[in-house]
This record gives structure tokens, C-alpha cells and sequence, in this order.
């Protein structure tokens, strides 16, 4: 499969270090990671095909902040919540006042 | 002037009209003037479409960014991208040179928008973000030089970008 862009991983765990699209030489995407701290013989760069892409970024890029922004709902909500009870408001109220200070 | 009902043209035999035409398309053509120096010569300019991604808790420093098989200097690129849809962070983030670099970015859960002199902010929440400077432009390649604001630890960013060469 054509390949339509470079990756920079961990050897270790295959964690990744950076992606840059396109099928220019490879190298530099090492040398970034050398300059940002890493060392030379803990890394790996190579070209991936769309597939390959898809997997790390449905991996380590899109579940991870699904998860995430899950996580900052759901403290929203119990914050939200705590508030609400405090003020001992109805959920009529607390929706009126939320839509209040929207406005 | 002659007019050919079968393609819907008219044909310009007069000379004066011929010239007038040929001046007017001329003073069209920058090339044939000065043009002012914010101008990005437009004359042979090429687009491409370019991808990157930055670990929000990646050091700061400089970063280059290889083209795919063009061998052009880049002359303005236009960024868009954000960590994630789904985390609502989202930026918005055009840069030409460093001086005329700017951005628009939103914290989600704030909605403020923020013009800056930066050419990236990806921003994880009001004090803690990525930021990065368009430092050079050279043959195929373009620098970031990124300053991590802040214990960012939030994911990884993605950017797409659009660049002229």
C-alpha cells in the first residue's frame, strides 16, 4: 500500500513520538525526537500506509481524549451536581439559572 | 467583432481592442509592477496539504517539518487542528512569516478567543499549552520552534495544515 506518512515510535513500547504526512526522506523526524531528549538507539522511524496510520491514531491519539473528555464530564457533572444540592435548587430552577448566566 | 453562435464567442479582430485588452491583463500581472512587500508572489505558487502531530508533553525546542518531495521554499502556511474533536479543544491558526504569524484558539469550556502572536497555541486549559513560533522557511522544510507552557499531559495533537510553496 502507497505510503502516506512517517512516524517516529518507542521501540520499547511503540509509543508515539511524532507523525509527519508525506513520503519525503526519512531522518528527520528522528532528529527531532534526538533534539527533544530522546536517545538514538530507543527509537524508530518509518513510513506507514493508511492502515497502519489508522491503527495508531484510533490507538493512541483518538481513544485516549474520547476517554479523557469522558472523564472531564463526568467531574463537570458531579461538580454541577454539588452545586445544585447546595443551593437546594428544582431542576427547573437550576436550568433557569444555567441558561441565565449562558446569556 | 464577429460572433460565432455555435460556441458563444465573439471574435476580436480590431486592433485598438486587441491592445486594450493586452494592457489591461498586463496591469492584472503583478510581475509587471512592484508589488507591496506583504505580497506573496502568487506567480507559480503551489498548495500542499501537510499533517503533523505533537505530544502535548513533548519538551520545547525546535522542530522540523520535511515536505514530501518538494523541494520548493515554503512561502505561508494556514494551520488548523486541535487534540481531539472530541475534547473540544480546537485551534484555528494561520502563519505566514514569523512577524505576520497570528492565531485564534478556544478553550472549550471558556469559549474566549485569543489572537496572539504565536503561529500555533494548543491549548489544554488556561494556563497550560503548547505554543510555537514559525522560525524558517527553507527548501521543502519548515521550523516550529514549540515552548511547553505548563505540565501539558492531555493526549496528542494533531495539526493539518496548508502549505503555499
Amino acid at each position: 500500500m502507497e505510503k502516506i506518512g512517517r512516524v517516529c515510535i518507542l521501540k520499547s513500547n511503540g509509543k508515539l513520538i511524532e507523525f509527519q504526512s508525506g513520503n519525503a526522506g526519512l531522518g528527520i523526524l528522528t532528529q527531532n525526537a534526538i533534539n527533544g531528549g530522546y536517545n538514538k538507539e530507543d527509537i524508530e522511524e518509518k513510513y506507514v500506509n493508511d492502515e497502519e496510520w489508522n491503527v495508531i491514531y484510533e490507538k493512541q491519539i483518538k481513544e485516549p481524549a474520547v476517554k479523557n473528555a469522558e472523564n472531564k464530564e463526568k467531574l463537570r457533572k458531579q461538580k454541577e451536581q454539588k452545586v445544585k444540592q447546595y443551593l437546594n435548587f428544582t431542576d427547573e430552577q437550576w436550568e433557569e439559572l444555567k441558561e441565565a448566566l449562558r446569556d | 467583432m464577429a460572433y460565432d453562435s455555435s460556441t458563444d464567442m465573439q471574435t476580436i479582430t480590431d486592433s485598438a481592442a486587441i491592445l486594450q485588452i493586452q494592457n489591461s491583463l498586463k496591469a492584472l500581472d503583478r510581475t509587471s509592477g512592484t508589488p507591496p512587500t506583504n505580497l506573496v508572489d502568487y506567480n507559480d505558487t503551489r498548495f500542499e496539504l501537510f499533517s503533523f502531530t505533537r505530544v502535548m508533553d513533548a519538551a520545547s525546542g525546535a522542530v522540523t517539518y520535511n515536505l514530501a518531495s518538494i523541494a520548493k521554499t515554503p512561502k505561508a502556511i494556514l494551520f488548523f487542528g486541535g487534540v481531539d474533536s472530541a475534547t473540544g479543544n480546537f485551534f484555528f491558526i494561520s502563519g505566514a512569516t514569523t512577524s505576520l504569524a497570528g492565531y485564534v484558539s478556544s478553550i472549550s469550556a471558556a469559549i474566549v478567543w485569543t489572537i496572539g502572536t504565536s503561529a500555533l497555541n494548543i491549548v489544554e486549559s488556561a494556563s497550560l499549552s503548547q505554543s510555537a513560533v514559525l522560525t524558517s522557511f527553507a527548501a521543502g522544510q519548515f521550523t516550529l520552534t514549540w515552548t511547553r507552557n505548563g505540565v501539558t499531559s492531555a493526549g496528542t495533537a494533531t495539526v493539518k495544515c496548508l502549505v503555499f510553496v
